[in-house]
C-alpha cells in the first residue's frame, strides 16, 4: 500500500502528479474495483486540482488534500452512475485453502478483493482508507466528512460483511 | 490491527498492483480541463438562447424567424459542478441545475401533460401560470424538473440555468385515474441548494462596510430563514462549506432544522468568522445556498477605513476621508474628514486634541445630538492616550466607529460596525457586537452591574488598563454602579456612556 501523504511535495503540478500519480491510481483502483473508472476519477480530481494548484501547492499537506479529492470524486462518480452498477451480490468463498505460512492464496486475495468492490460505497471507502491507506479513524473522519463514530461504524459493518462472505468466524477487532 | 483485516489490506494491496499505468496524467488533467471549460461555456450560451430554441425544437411551433438575442456569456460564477448542483424552490424534491436548461430524462407523456395544461388554462383561467396563459397549455413549452413517485414537477415557461425568466413558474401535475392533473404551481423565484433532510438553510450577509477582504478570517453575518421562534442560530449552525476557486469563494451554510412549533419573529443576524486558505483579494465572496450564488459584498481598497496616528494615539476613519488644517486659536491644527465637506465646519470631522486641555462639555464616550439648519450631527469625544478623539458625523453609526476604535499604539483595533444591546435587572447599555475585535467573544470582556456603595457619587472612574487590551472603568447610574471591561478606554467610555437605569 501507499503512505501517500508521507512524501515531500514537488513544487510544479507536473512534478507532482508524477511523483504522486501512481499512488493516486491505485488508491482509486482499490475504491473503483476497475482501470478505466480509476482514471477517470483520478483526472477527474487533478482536472480540479488544476487551476487551483498556485494555492493547493502550498497547503500544509498537498497529499492528503488531494487524495480527498479523489475520494470525493470517487464518492460524486459513485452517485452519478450508481444505479448502473451492480455489484457482485454474492461471493462464494468455498474451496479457498490458505497456503500453509502465506496466510492469504491467492484465490482468497479474489475474494476478499471482489467481496470488497461488492461493499456499499460508504463502507468501502472507510475500509480501503482504513486497511488500505492505514490512515486513522480520526483521518479518515476528515477525509470523508462524517464523525469518527460514523467511520468506526463503517469499517465495523464492512468488516462483518467482508468476514461474512469469506466464513470467517473469528472476531477479532481492530482498535 | 487483527489478522483478518491484516488480509483485508493485504488483498487490497494485492490488488492494487493491477492499478493502471500512470502515464500522462498531468496531460489528461489539462485536457480534461479545457473540455470542462468549453462545455461551460457551451452550457452557459445554451442556457441564453435554450428558452427561445427549446420551445420551437420540441414542441415545432413556428419555424420561421426567430429572433435569438446574443448570446449571454457564462456567469463567472458557474463553477465546474453547477451542472450537477440540485437546487429546489419546493423543498420537498430538487433537481439539478442541468434540469433547467434541458429537462431529466423521462417517460412522461407529452400529450398527458398537455392535456393537464389545458385543464389548468380551462380551470383557474386568469390565475393558471402566464406561460399557460398566453401560449395555450397546448403550446407553452415546458421542461421536466423532476419525477417521484407520487408527483412530476415540471418548469413551464422559459428558464435557463439561472432558474424561471420572468414568465416561467414550476406546474406540479399528480397522476390520477383521470391522468396527470395540476395540483399546485408556484413562480419559484427563491431558488436555493438543496439541503439534506434535517437542515435548514442559513443566509449568509456582509457586516456594514463589506466583508474585509485582506485576512483569512473574515466576519459575515448569518440569519436563520425558517420559523425558529427567534433563536440564536449560533449552537445550530453546521460547518460553514467553504469553496475557493480562482474567482471567487462561496459559502454555504446550513443549521440544523427546529425541532417542534416555532414561531416566525424576525430571526437575528449574528457575525460568524470564516476559515479561508487565502484572503478574498480581488475574489467575489459568494452566499452559495442560493441558485444562483447571491454575491456578498466586499470591502475594497478604496472602501477601507485608514488609520490616523497622533503620537501614540490611533484611530480609524472612513475611506476617502483626508487631512486638512484647520484654524483655531491663531494656529494651524490637523482635522480629519470627507472631500464633500469643510471638515473646518466640524459637522464631519475628526481630530486628535492634547488631552490635559480638553474642554468638554460632556463626559467622554456620551454621543449626542444636534441639529443646526436641517443638518444633524452627532458629536463626542474619547481618550487614546494622552490624547483625546473628536468626531463629529451626521450618521450616529459612523461617529461611534470612529471614537470606539480609538487607542493606544499595541492595543486591539476595535471595529464597531455593529452594536449590541445589553442588559441586567433594569440597567441597559450597547456595546460593540463581540466587543469589535471579530471571532469568538473574549468572556473577559463585559458589563458588570452591582449595588451602588454608599459615599460620593461617580460618574465616570478613571481607567484601570488591567493589560494591552483590557480595561476597566466604572461609573454610578442610579442606584447601580457599573463597571465595563473593555478593549480599550474608549470602548468602556462609550459602553459606560451608553447605561441607561432606574431609580428603584
Amino acid at each position: 500500500m501507499d503512505e501517500v501523504g508521507a512524501r515531500a511535495v514537488p513544487a510544479s503540478f507536473d512534478d507532482w502528479v508524477e511523483a504522486r500519480g501512481p499512488a493516486l491510481l491505485r488508491l482509486a483502483y482499490v475504491l473503483t474495483g476497475n482501470a478505466a473508472d480509476a482514471e477517470d476519477v483520478v483526472q477527474d480530481a487533478l482536472s480540479r486540482a488544476l487551476p487551483r494548484w498556485d494555492r493547493i501547492s502550498r497547503v500544509e499537506d498537498v497529499d492528503a488534500y488531494v487524495r480527498r479529492m479523489v475520494v470525493n470524486a470517487h464518492t460524486s462518480w459513485w452517485r452519478k452512475f450508481r444505479r448502473r452498477e451492480s455489484p457482485a451480490a454474492e461471493v462464494r468463498p468455498e474451496g479457498v485453502v490458505a497456503g500453509p505460512g502465506e496466510g492469504l492464496g491467492a484465490d482468497e486475495r479474489h475474494l476478499l478483493w471482489a467481496a470488497c468492490q461488492a461493499l456499499p460505497v460508504d463502507q468501502r471507502t472507510a475500509v480501503v482508507l482504513r486497511y488500505y491507506e492505514q490512515l486513522e479513524y480520526g483521518e479518515i473522519a476528515a477525509l470523508t466528512g462524517v464523525r469518527e463514530g460514523t467511520v468506526r461504524s463503517r469499517v465495523s459493518r464492512g468488516i462483518a460483511v467482508l468476514r461474512d462472505a469469506m466464513g470467517d468466524e473469528r472476531g477479532e477487532r481492530d482498535g | 490491527m487483527g489478522d483478518f483485516e491484516d488480509r483485508v489490506g493485504r488483498a487490497l494491496g494485492a490488488g492494487a498492483e493491477d492499478a493502471p499505468a500512470a502515464h500522462g496524467l498531468a496531460d489528461g488533467a489539462r485536457r480534461r480541463l479545457r473540455a470542462r471549460r468549453r462545455r461551460l461555456a457551451v452550457a452557459g450560451v445554451a442556457a441564453a438562447v435554450v428558452a427561445v430554441v427549446v420551445p420551437l425544437a420540441v414542441f415545432g411551433q413556428d419555424g420561421g424567424d426567430h429572433n435569438v438575442s446574443d448570446p449571454v456569456p457564462p456567469a463567472d460564477s458557474l463553477e465546474p459542478d453547477a451542472a450537477d448542483t440540485e437546487v429546489s424552490c419546493v423543498g420537498w424534491v430538487s433537481w439539478p441545475v442541468s434540469a433547467m436548461v434541458e429537462g431529466i430524462p423521462n417517460d412522461v407523456e407529452e400529450a398527458d401533460v398537455r392535456d393537464a395544461f389545458v385543464r389548468l388554462q380551462a380551470a383557474p383561467g386568469i390565475d393558471a401560470p402566464r406561460a399557460i396563459q398566453e401560449q395555450g397549455g397546448d403550446a407553452a413549452p415546458y421542461i421536466v424538473l423532476a419525477v417521484s413517485d407520487r408527483v412530476t414537477v415540471v418548469g413551464v415557461g422559459e428558464w435557463t440555468s439561472d432558474g424561471p425568466r420572468a414568465d416561467a413558474q414550476i406546474v406540479e401535475l399528480k397522476q390520477t385515474s383521470n391522468g396527470l392533473k395540476a395540483v399546485g404551481w408556484s413562480d419559484c423565484r427563491r431558488l436555493s441548494v438543496a439541503l439534506p433532510e434535517g437542515r435548514s438553510r442559513v443566509e449568509v450577509t456582509a457586516p456594514a462596510g463589506g466583508v474585509d477582504p485582506t485576512t483569512t478570517s473574515p466576519q459575515v453575518l448569518v440569519h436563520e430563514g425558517a420559523c425558529t421562534s427567534g433563536r440564536d442560530p449560533r449552537a445550530h449552525l453546521g460547518e460553514p462549506q467553504v469553496t475557493e476557486t480562482e474567482g471567487g469563494v462561496y459559502v454555504t451554510l446550513s443549521s440544523q432544522a427546529f425541532d417542534g412549533a416555532a414561531t416566525c419573529v424576525g430571526n437575528p443576524r449574528v457575525p460568524l468568522t470564516l476559515h479561508l486558505d487565502e484572503p478574498l483579494g480581488d475574489r467575489q465572496l459568494y452566499d452559495a445556498g442560493t441558485w444562483p450564488p447571491t454575491p456578498i459584498r466586499v470591502a475594497r481598497a478604496d472602501e477601507q477605513w485608514q488609520t490616523v496616528a497622533q503620537d501614540h494615539a490611533r484611530a480609524e476613519l472612513p475611506p476617502g476621508w483626508h487631512e486638512v488644517e484647520c484654524g483655531s486659536d491663531g494656529g494651524e491644527h490637523p482635522v480629519f474628514g470627507p472631500t464633500d465637506v469643510d471638515p473646518c465646519e466640524f459637522g464631519a470631522y475628526a481630530a486628535f486634541y492634547g488631552g490635559a486641555t480638553y474642554d468638554a462639555l460632556q463626559f467622554s464616550g456620551e454621543v449626542t445630538r444636534s441639529e443646526e439648519d436641517g443638518e444633524v450631527r452627532w458629536s463626542g469625544y474619547v481618550y487614546a492616550g494622552d490624547w483625546v478623539l473628536s468626531a463629529a458625523s451626521p450618521d450616529r453609526d459612523v461617529t461611534l466607529r470612529i471614537l470606539a476604535s480609538a487607542r493606544t499604539d499595541g492595543q486591539p483595533v476595535v471595529v464597531a460596525d455593529q452594536w449590541a444591546a445589553g442588559a441586567a435587572g433594569d440597567a441597559e447599555w450597547r456595546y460593540p457586537t463581540r466587543w469589535g475585535l471579530g471571532g469568538d467573544p473574549d468572556p473577559t470582556y463585559g458589563v458588570e452591574v452591582s449595588a451602588r456603595p454608599g459615599g460620593e457619587r461617580v460618574e465616570q472612574s478613571l481607567p484601570e488598563q488591567l493589560d494591552q487590551a483590557h480595561v476597566r472603568m466604572y461609573g454610578d447610574v442610579g442606584t447601580h454602579r457599573i463597571t465595563v471591561t473593555a478593549p480599550s478606554r474608549a470602548v468602556a467610555e462609550l459602553v459606560l456612556s451608553s447605561v441607561v437605569a432606574g431609580e428603584g
